[in-house]
């Protein structure tokens, strides 16, 4: 069996993943993100 | 923050309008800013020479950004109250600034009210972590 593979289109479609895994890791925290990641670091902290 | 005696509060930011601005909501909140760096490295110079209460840190700043300076800060005074206002929010650089023991983490285009209330609440749990 062939398979024809797609060249550009993986590039492509790695580009994407590339970017949204970029934003994901460095996209901008709202005030309310930031309050209930500092609550849960604090309970982590405490817990230990 | 109705203690006698008035907070001392060392204000970090490159940008004077800013810190004009802080220094008059902070003081409508009773604290007394003593010091003002316009950057890293002038606010760690002055924390040593001041040692406030209360350090307000810009993260973005000319010589040693906010970060560093909040590292320095606290591996040579580990129970220094550091609050970060930045209009940076990269959620890598908020973990950071958390696990580097800052006590809060305020961007600057929070509402002044909420401002407010997020120091004040950041101080009674600071105060009442130092009690224990």
């Amino acid at each position: 069996m062939h398979v024809k593979y797609d060249l550009n289109k993986i590039l492509a479609e790695i580009k994407e993943d590339e970017k949204v895994f970029e934003q994901k890791e460095h996209y901008w925290a709202s005030q309310k993100e930031i309050q209930d990641l500092l609550k849960k670091m604090r309970k982590e902290k405490a817990a230990k | 923050m109705s203690d006698n005696k008035k907070i001392r509060v060392l204000l970090a930011d490159d940008e004077v309008h800013i810190r004009v601005l802080m220094k008059r909501v902070l003081e409508s909140m009773g604290v007394e800013v003593v010091a003002e760096a316009k950057n890293g490295q002038e606010a760690v110079d002055l924390y040593r020479e001041k040692r406030p209460h209360m350090t307000f840190l810009d993260i973005n700043m000319p010589l040693k950004d906010g970060t560093k300076a909040l590292k320095e800060i606290k591996a040579e005074f580990p129970e220094a109250f550091v609050i970060m206002l930045t209009s940076l929010s990269a959620m890598e650089t908020v973990k950071e600034c958390i696990a580097a023991g800052a006590a809060n983490y305020i961007r600057k285009d929070t509402p002044l009210n909420e401002l407010k209330l997020f120091v004040k609440e950041s101080w009674d749990e600071y105060r009442n972590s130092l009690k224990k």
